[in-house]
């Protein structure tokens, strides 16, 4: 392979690494999210860093982003959402779905 | 109570529906369905174990570990599903029946076993986040076991289903649906990895949640069955179609090989 195509093939590769995510964080306190309502950007992918401040695990669950990932209690989640078209998107703690329940609003 | 009957119950129904196919090959096939028993031990304990070390396996890869590790467990089923089909399709049972006996039961521990160790973790966890006082925790098994039963009749009665199919059927009907399982957990893979930003996320291809929501019960069964997703990407599509192709392509060659050694053999006049 000719030398000079080896920076295109990185950069190519590299795609994730170099573009940087923007960060948003939720909390988890006494099974409620907060913020209950997190506004992000419409088009790209955000990473969402959740901190579960009780306890117990919660189970971070989410139909409409097809996102779920346990939270062990007082411990944090890395989870990455979108690129998402403008509208809500609800999510809910399945451990705890009568409380916890929050939406993403794109916009 | 009510949380905990449907929590409990959508993860023993994804377990489920894989034990009952794999049952049901065994049972046509003549292989003492004992298997299954071992096949729960060493799932709940992994499970077991999974649920005990998830915060260290969270935190790893930087906190993209969970994603990771249960990418590991669904291709390691789909691989294991893929040695059924494969063993099925082969017609090996000719030659070297040990051998054929060993992969065989292989496969449906396998399978079996990543599969509750997928989903029983979960619901260790589940159940030992609420075990902090005995008013939490009653409720919660309370439920549970009421989820766990439904779960198991949904999959006796899928049992039942598979087995009353004629004998000519069977088992073209149970690999074509272990072939659309597979395929269903190459598309979950996909949907963890790009959950870890570990493979570019895209706009949904289709949104069908008006047709089938995935919170109905018909969108949940199909789900367990086969991973249906109302809004997925393309990049998923192309994992389940590729599972799909990959698997058939190994199922055809292994029958031609098969076939060709079986006439060879016929020719040479050599017993199988």
């Amino acid at each position: 392979m000719k030398l000079r195509y080896f920076p295109f093939l990185f950069v190519l590769t590299a795609q994730n690494v170099l573009a940087a995510r923007p960060v948003f964080e939720i909390e988890i306190k006494e099974h409620l999210f907060y913020p209950a309502e997190l506004v992000i950007p419409s088009g790209q992918k955000v990473k969402l860093i959740v901190y579960n401040r009780d306890n117990t695990p919660e189970e971070f669950e989410s139909y409409e982003l097809n996102r779920e990932k346990v939270i062990v209690g007082n411990r944090k989640a890395v989870i990455f959402i979108g690129p998402l078209a403008p509208g809500v998107y609800p999510f809910f703690g399945e451990f705890h779905p009568k409380t916890a329940q929050g939406k993403v609003i794109v916009q | 109570m009510l949380d905990a009957v449907i929590i409990i119950l959508r993860e023993v129904l994804e377990a489920a529906l894989i034990i009952s196919l794999l049952l049901a090959s065994s049972f046509t096939r003549d292989i003492n369905r004992a298997w299954v028993f071992l096949a729960l031990f060493f799932g709940a304990s992994g499970a077991l174990a999974y649920a005990y070390f998830m915060a260290d396996i969270s935190d790893s890869f930087d906190g993209v570990g969970q994603e990771v590790f249960n990418g590991c467990l669904l291709l390691s089923i789909i691989f294991f599903l893929a040695l059924h089909n494969v063993g099925v399709s082969g017609q090996f049972d000719h030659s070297n029946k040990k051998l054929l006996l060993f992969l065989t039961y292989i496969s449906f521990l396998g399978a079996v076993g990543v599969a509750i160790v997928h989903e029983g973790a979960e619901i260790f966890v589940y159940i030992y986040g609420h075990s902090s006082s005995v008013e939490t925790l009653q409720p919660i098994l309370l439920g549970g076991s009421l989820g766990f039963g439904i779960g198991l009749s949904i999959g006796a009665l899928f049992y039942y289903a598979l087995v009353n199919i004629s004998k000519r059927f069977r088992m073209p009907a149970v690999c074509c649906i272990i072939l659309i399982v597979a395929a269903g957990a190459a598309s979950q893979s996909a949907l963890f990895l790009i959950q870890a930003d570990l493979l570019p996320s895209q706009l949904p291809l289709w949104n069908s949640s008006e047709v089938i929501p995935e919170q109905s019960v018909v969108g949940q069964l199909l789900y367990a069955l086969f991973s249906y997703e109302a809004t997925p990407t393309p990049l998923q599509a192309m994992f389940y179609v590729g599972a799909l192709l990959v698997m058939a392509s190994a199922m055809t060659v292994a029958a031609v090989i098969s076939q060709k050694h079986v006439i060879d053999s016929e020719q040479r006049n050599i017993p199988l």
